[in-house]
């Protein structure tokens, strides 16, 4: 791959790929080093790629990164040094608990806050649903596109996108249903 | 609420995210609304699928921070560089292997090696023309033993054996050491002059004062001739060519039986046994 179509891609797809390692991972640093990690990989293994499927490999690439990262996280190699995890508005998620939830759950959806609710329910959402829905309502991919980054059938992924807003519905409405309460 | 209404209750909340994506037929439409406009609870989920929908459409894209690109741009650029060094590096190593190497990955380079098929078979097939062609029937004095072998044969009577193995043994076995016009140099004189059918046939005055010439018509026996020629000139080109005999029970097996079947067939001759 020539260095200056090289170029073209980066400037055309880091937003989005640094903005999905960000909502599966939930910090900044480590989405930084998957978005790096994942460009070089583009341009080191670029001929491998077709011209017109570039996006669904980048978004696949970095999603399997982003899942050895959590894996990682999860046995405990990664220490929280730094212990603070933001979301994507650049709110504490830690900073949380289950009464503020309870007691501003509905109203966040009302005012600005809606993006880190809906953030933080992103992340309690099982995957697949979490990366199709991210693809789908915020990197704005088309089925397609989504289908192959996933490798999934094109109906498979329509009905988990539906499926993925259906159980972020279902958590916004246990979360009023207790505030009414 | 009435089992119906869990029923329908039911099938609605499986549809609401697609209603509002607006991909439902214009059927379930309708029954989702008439559904919502009744039930209030259903009317609450389809509120609320509106507000995922719209917080997750909503949400600001993050941007790249910028010291990541340029620590990507600058990995590339360097690896780029040190990608041109190591080129040269090993074509001063190895300049065959390198120029390989880059041919491989030329565009251009991969209709070299189907040029290369190509003109290899073409001369493959030219080769195969030449030695396939007929041998032009020989002028009457042009030295040909493995045709003049053939000759005293078919002059012969029918009733005479003929010398059949015998006489192929010893043009078979020596025909690679007998100087003796190849293929080659007859398809050449081909394309010099047409072949001359009625100086190739036998002698006129031995034909007319053979009984089986005048029983049958000249033709088949050219044509057997012909085959005959054929078929030893050919034998005689390999050998020669090759530098080695041909075995006399193949030259049997091969060329002499079906020749002398040939012949037999055309001048109604006995077979023999």
């Amino acid at each position: 791959m020539r260095l200056s179509e090289f170029e073209r891609l980066v400037y055309r797809h880091q937003d989005r790929v640094y903005g999905f390692a960000l909502r599966l991972l939930g910090r900044r640093e480590d989405a930084q080093d998957v978005t790096q990690d994942v460009l070089i990989r583009l341009w080191r293994r670029g001929d491998e790629v077709d011209a017109e499927r570039v996006l669904p490999w980048l978004m696949r690439v970095t999603r399997n990164a982003c899942i050895d990262r959590l894996r990682r996280r999860q046995r405990g190699i990664e220490t929280a040094t730094d212990g603070l995890e933001l979301d994507a508005a650049g709110h504490d998620r830690t900073a949380h608990d289950g009464a503020g939830e309870t007691a501003s759950a509905v109203e966040r959806l009302e005012r600005a806050d809606d993006q880190a609710w809906i953030e933080r329910a992103l992340d309690g959402l099982a995957e697949p649903y979490r990366s199709v829905v991210i693809l789908r309502e915020m990197q704005e991919m088309k089925y397609e596109e989504i289908a192959a980054a996933m490798d999934m059938p094109l109906n498979t992924v329509k009905v988990y996108i539906h499926r993925g807003r259906k159980m972020l519905r279902e958590r916004l409405m246990e979360v009023s249903e207790r505030e009414r309460v | 609420m009435s089992e119906f209404d869990r029923d329908e209750m039911a099938w609605v909340d499986e549809r609401l995210e697609a209603y509002v994506d607006g991909e439902l037929s214009p059927e379930e439409r309708r029954r989702v609304e008439a559904f919502v406009r009744v039930d209030e609870a259903a009317a609450r989920r389809l509120q609320l699928a509106f507000r995922v929908s719209g917080a997750l459409r909503s949400a600001d894209p993050p941007a790249c921070p910028p010291e990541v690109t340029e620590a990507v741009l600058a990995q590339a650029r360097r690896e780029a560089r040190e990608g041109v060094r190591q080129n040269i590096r090993a074509r001063a190593r190895n300049p065959l292997e390198a120029m390989r190497r880059l041919a491989a990955g030329f565009p251009a380079a991969r209709l070299v090696r189907p040029s290369i098929a190509a003109a290899v078979l073409a001369a493959l097939v030219v080769a195969a023309a030449l030695l396939g062609r007929r041998p032009a029937d020989p002028a009457p004095g042009a030295s040909a033993p493995a045709v003049a072998e053939v000759r005293p044969e078919v002059q012969g009577s029918p009733s005479d054996e003929p010398t059949g193995p015998s006489g192929f043994t010893e043009a078979g076995p020596s025909t690679a050491d007998q100087a003796g016009p190849s293929i080659a140099d007859q398809a050449t004189a081909d394309r010099a002059a047409p072949p001359n059918v009625a100086e190739a046939m036998p002698d006129e005055s031995a034909r007319s004062s053979s009984p089986v010439a005048d029983a049958h018509p000249p033709d088949e026996v050219e044509q057997a001739l012909r085959e005959a020629k054929w078929a030893l000139a050919f034998v005689s080109d390999v050998g020669r060519r090759t530098g080695r005999s041909i075995r006399r029970e193949v030259l049997e097996e091969r060329v002499t039986d079906p020749v002398q079947r040939l012949l037999n067939e055309a001048l109604g001759a006995e077979p023999t046994g």
